[in-house]
């Protein structure tokens, strides 16, 4: 291509794209020469000879530049730095449209731009390379850069479409008039401006819902299992709707306010820590069903609750009420105990449903020892402090929760602020600043307090037991149901102490997402599913199957019917036919059978006719004979057949033929 | 596999729907527009981070009204196309479709675009593509697959072209196409278009209209000796001369060709037309230089099989501007024999020749004895330089015969044993099988 094309590209279009890109991404101080160095072109009468090596250098330059600005962007920037490079694609890719510009050539080849056509190239695949007009491409790369930019504003959306309909209307086919392109653009512009407030409205709408999602696929994955909680944990799952359990409520219609999960002595660095404790492999009974781990209390205080839980992959720790004894009906292969309360199975089915027995006067955690009065050296200050101010000195231990309660109970108020904050001193923030935060500052300030104040305390976890589910008929605990709360000794004996503002409930249950019912409603519907797909007397129930298997093998039969009426037909003695077997041709071939002068079996009629002529047996109407055979070969092979007037005149040619050389 | 390989290929033929359709139904500017959209989507996910989908739902809704406008549009136009009477492989070549107007409404922004008849390839026609490495991975063998798909239509066609007509108007449109192979290249029909208002989607009708066109194979550069193949200085049944013109029996006058004899100009008619005439005689008008085409046994695919198609095409052509009359000696029943300097029927023979059984090699020689009376020489253009092939030629030595082999080589550097031809070397020639075609020089 030695001839210089004319871009087709409409004048001042791309400078005035590349200024956008500038504006909205505060670069408009190389913007501004890149956009005069490309429209000034038509000045010059020069132009580079290049040919297509010289344009597969800048490709690579190019490619060079890329490259270096996403490690660079990668690197500072993690996954985001895609927005990066999309920001300052028009100056990466500027090297190439310059080169395109000020070229003779006017367009680049299609070889220098893949890697795959440059080698098809050399090894002479290609004949002829096609070209491309890089200006089009790199006007739309500046607009997608704008608007990844940082500046907005509400003159974003005008400008980009002043851009737009600019490109449109020097592309406009001469089919339409002005007016009818006028009329369609601000139809279709304004139908962009109410898709722009429909993303706005569907993002919002649909942001929680997907966020579940990733959230629940992130919490499947975790191994449940940790030794360890962070602060800022359970602030995370706060807003999850996700079902974890059903509790059925004993006999009496009685659940306990709490479900313990686990229980944590240390806190260090944010965290609280497990420690060292002891662990039993627990051994079932009664079938490999029962699982008891503490003494059989008296009769009146036996209380038990039937509860339905997921596991993750078979593995998870159970959330158990205060002084549990024993798990009946639970079949998992291992169950471990810990020593401060944690069950954890090791080994089991994805769905578990059990009966825990517990007595709610029973103390299950073991007695307190130093750990249980450890303050982190962070915190020591700030917490020996709070003690002295409220009077530790003098008080009771029973008093000195009540005024640690009632500390929390007076200028604090519960928010879910707090959860995502980096603070170094988080809990400092919280006591002084803020005063305001969800379960996991309002237990750990608490543990810590009643710590720095002499009573012994631990960090405990696990689930608030408070809705109830009309589908279920049973209490259903969601994820965002988590929830923290101290353990304090006092007077000999380990005492609940939940610090956190009752109104926690309330609050988070208040404003629910719209999608909350349709999403119960298909929990339940999995809980069904999963209940029936692992339960434990599958022997005995009804084969389910057959209800599946069942219309399929009625379909099976209602279809197998018509054939039943063909086998019925007999076919081996129904006279088999064949496409064109009564073509008046076949009477003339078997004459000429008659005579010996027949076709034989495998010589087509062609031939045959062929035969004839070379031997003498036919001397002229040779066109004629000829558009017989035509017309019988389509008798026989075209599916469309002959019509009455081509099936006369077949016949008509096959009589003249007879009258003529077989009479 | 079978199952995988069928599914891969149903697959295939879906996605190059899916591709022809885009490129029919989206200029290209909608297909800008359509790119920048899908990015555009990929960055709209995040609302906070960039305000992409603001550009996402403006180029959505421009795309969705271009193509509702773009569903229905009413054209009535009539077309012929003037194809020429053969084409070369990889060769471009231009022709003309004249369109014409029948209504009384002007026909502005119209888009016209050729068709070509598309057979799917099969699993058998993926084995026979030998045009790049086996690739393993399913993308790749798509664009393989699809480079056997273009090579069945035979040709490429321009991209498209825009066209205005005027009420009961008539233009003509110069097309150009890109033959890839030789055989036949179908046109199905004529793809109409019209643009929408927005200049991003067409309506887009095909207006059937079959027409056929052979192209024949480019030929190999060949450069014969300017005295001609030279000639025999005896026949089995009579005598006759070595030279060319040199029969006693005059058959016409003739341009004089370098290397006639001065004994023959017709001085008479150099004075009367101002340039030298020769006189022909007519054992030299009968007699033919015979090619024998080796497509005997040659596996389908086989690039070896082409090269031998080319060369004989280059033969012929170089032969025949030296004035020599060439016949092709194939499995057809007859020889074919350019006539008067024309060779497009040659051309044509090699254009549809296919592979033939390998059977037939044995009998060679009986039919070049059966045409000896008519040949001045023979050239064996052949695939293959084995046993067999040298049993043949070992035969034809006994006809005194001026014999030339051609061979076509695949390894360059492998050792090349000159057989039956080890007596008369210059005799014997190879050309490389190349997309770059070296050229072949025969020597006196």
């Amino acid at each position: 291509m030695s001839q210089r094309e004319q871009s087709r590209f409409p004048r001042l279009l791309l400078g005035a794209a590349i200024l956008f890109w500038g504006w909205q991404n505060q670069a408009l101080v190389f913007a501004v020469p890149m956009a005069i160095l490309y429209e000034i072109a038509p000045s010059f009468k020069w132009r580079w000879a290049f040919d297509s090596s010289d344009f597969n250098r800048l490709v690579d330059l190019t490619a060079v530049l890329f490259v270096a600005t996403a490690i660079y962007q990668f690197d500072a920037r993690g996954v985001h730095g895609v927005y990066g490079i999309l920001q300052w694609l028009p100056a990466l890719l500027y090297v190439l449209l310059i080169g395109q510009r000020y070229s003779a050539r006017g367009r680049i080849g299609l070889g220098s731009l893949f890697l795959s056509i440059r080698r098809a190239l050399a090894r002479g695949d290609i004949a002829r390379e096609a070209s491309v007009d890089f200006a089009f491409p790199y006007f739309g790369g500046c607009l997608l850069s704008g608007v990844a930019g940082t500046v907005r504003g509400e003159w974003l959306t005008p400008a980009f479409v002043a851009l737009l309909v600019v490109g449109l209307a020097h592309a406009r086919g001469k089919r339409h008039s002005w007016m009818m392109w006028t009329g369609v653009v601000c139809f279709a512009v304004s139908l962009g401006y109410a898709g722009q407030w429909g993303v706005r409205t569907a993002r919002q709408a649909m942001e929680p819902l997907i966020m579940e999602l990733m959230r629940e696929y992130m919490v499947s994955r975790r191994d449940p299992f940790r030794t360890q909680t962070s602060i800022g944990e359970i602030g995370q799952i706060k807003t999850s709707q996700r079902i974890d359990m059903r509790v059925e409520p004993d006999s009496q219609g009685h659940v306990p306010d709490l479900l313990t999960q686990g229980v944590y002595r240390v806190y260090a660095f944010g965290s609280w820590l497990i420690g060292r404790q002891s662990m039993d492999v627990l051994q079932p009974t009664d079938g490999g069903l029962t699982w008891t781990f503490g003494p059989e209390p008296a009769e009146a205080s036996r209380r038990e609750l039937t509860v339905t839980r997921f596991l993750n992959r078979g593995r998870g720790v159970l959330a158990m009420p205060p002084g549990s004894w024993q798990l009946r009906d639970l079949g998992v292969e291992t169950l471990e105990q810990y020593g401060y309360g944690a069950m954890r199975i090791k080994r089991g089915p994805d769905l578990v449903h059990y009966k825990v027995r517990f007595d709610p006067t029973r103390q299950t955690q073991p007695e307190p020892d130093l750990i249980d009065l450890q303050l982190p050296r962070a915190y020591r200050d700030t917490f020996q402090s709070l003690a002295t101010k409220l009077g530790k000195d003098g008080l009771s231990e029973r008093e000195r929760v009540a005024a640690i309660t009632r500390h929390f109970a007076t200028d604090f108020s519960y928010s879910l602020q707090g959860s995502r904050e980096q603070d170094e001193l988080p809990l400092k923030r919280f006591l002084e600043i803020s005063r305001s935060g969800h379960c996991e500052y309002f237990a750990t300030a608490t543990v810590l307090a009643l710590r720095a104040a002499g009573i012994p305390a631990r960090y405990a976890t696990g689930y608030a037991v408070q809705e109830w589910g009309e589908l279920e008929k049973a209490y259903v605990v969601r994820r965002r149901h988590a929830h923290a709360w101290a353990l304090a000794y006092v007077d000999g004996a380990w005492e609940v102490l939940d610090t956190t503002p009752a109104s926690w409930l309330p609050f988070e249950s208040a404003n629910p997402p719209w999608w909350l019912d349709g999403y119960d409603v298909w929990q339940w519907l999995s809980h069904l599913y999963s209940k029936w797909r692992w339960r434990t007397d599958a022997e005995d129930e009804f084969p389910w199957i057959v209800l599946i298997v069942l219309p399929l093998v009625v379909i099976l039969i209602w279809r197998l019917r018509g054939q039943r009426v063909e086998a019925d037909t007999d076919i081996a003695n129904k006279p088999v036919t064949h496409p064109g077997e009564n073509s008046p041709l076949l009477t003339i071939t078997a004459l000429y059978s008659v005579r010996d002068l027949g076709p034989d079996v495998t010589e087509p009629l062609s031939a045959w006719y062929r035969r004839l002529l070379a031997q003498g047996h036919l001397s002229d109407d040779n066109e004629l004979f000829t558009e017989a055979l035509r017309l019988h070969d389509r008798l026989r092979f075209d599916p469309d057949g002959l019509d009455a007037a081509q099936v006369k005149r077949l016949a008509e040619i096959c009589e003249r033929w007879r009258s003529k050389y077989l009479a | 596999m079978v199952a995988v390989t069928s599914w891969l290929l149903r697959l295939y033929r879906r996605l190059a729907r899916v591709e022809r359709y885009f490129t029919r139904r989206f200029t290209p500017l909608g297909r800008l527009v359509l790119g920048v959209l899908v990015v555009a989507a990929l960055f709209a996910v995040d609302t906070r981070r960039t305000e992409a989908y603001q550009l996402f739902s403006v180029l959505a809704a421009l795309l969705l009204v271009s193509f509702l406008l773009s569903m229905r549009a009413r054209t009535t136009l009539e077309f012929k196309r003037y194809l020429p009477a053969l084409a070369t492989a990889r060769e471009p070549f231009d022709y003309v479709v004249e369109l014409s107007n029948p209504s009384h409404r002007p026909q502005a922004g119209l888009w016209i675009q050729d068709r070509l008849n598309t057979i799917w390839p099969n699993a058998a026609a993926l084995k026979l593509d030998k045009s790049s490495r086996p690739s393993w991975m399913p993308w790749f063998a798509y664009r393989r697959w699809y480079r056997v798909l273009r090579a069945g239509r035979g040709a490429t066609t321009d991209e498209g072209h825009e066209v205005d007509l005027a009420a009961r108007g008539r233009t003509t449109v110069k097309m150009s196409a890109h033959p890839l192979r030789r055989g036949y290249v179908l046109f199905e029909g004529l793809d109409v278009g019209t643009v929408d208002p927005l200049g991003l989607c067409r309506h887009v009708r095909v207006k059937p209209t079959t027409a056929a066109l052979v192209v024949v194979p480019k030929p190999w550069p060949v450069e014969v000796p300017r005295e001609g193949f030279g000639g025999r200085t005896e026949l089995g049944s009579g005598s006759v001369s070595s030279g060319i013109g040199n029969s006693q029996e005059f058959h016409s006058l003739r341009e004089y060709r370098y290397g006639d004899p001065p004994r023959n100009i017709h001085w008479r008619s150099w004075a009367r037309r101002g340039e030298p005439i020769v006189r022909e005689f007519q054992a030299e008008a009968m007699r033919r230089h015979c090619i024998v085409v080796d497509h005997y046994g040659i596996p389908e695919g086989d690039d070896r099989l082409e090269v031998v198609i080319q060369v004989a095409a280059g033969l012929v052509r170089s032969a025949t501007e030296l004035g020599t009359t060439v016949s092709l000696l194939t499995d057809a029943e007859e020889l074919v024999a350019s006539d008067g300097g024309e060779i497009d029927d040659l051309l044509v023979h090699l254009a549809t020749l296919g592979v033939a059984d390998d059977t037939q090699l044995a009998a060679l020689d009986e039919r070049i004895a059966r045409e000896l009376p008519y040949m001045s020489g023979v050239t064996l253009v052949l695939a293959r330089w084995d046993e067999v092939r040298h049993t043949a030629i070992a035969s034809m030595r006994r006809f005194d015969l001026d014999l030339r082999v051609v061979v076509a080589v695949v390894d360059e550097d492998a050792e090349f044993d000159a057989g039956p031809m080890g007596d008369r070397p210059s005799h014997l020639h190879t050309v490389m099988v190349s997309n770059t075609p070296q050229p072949l020089v025969l020597t006196a």
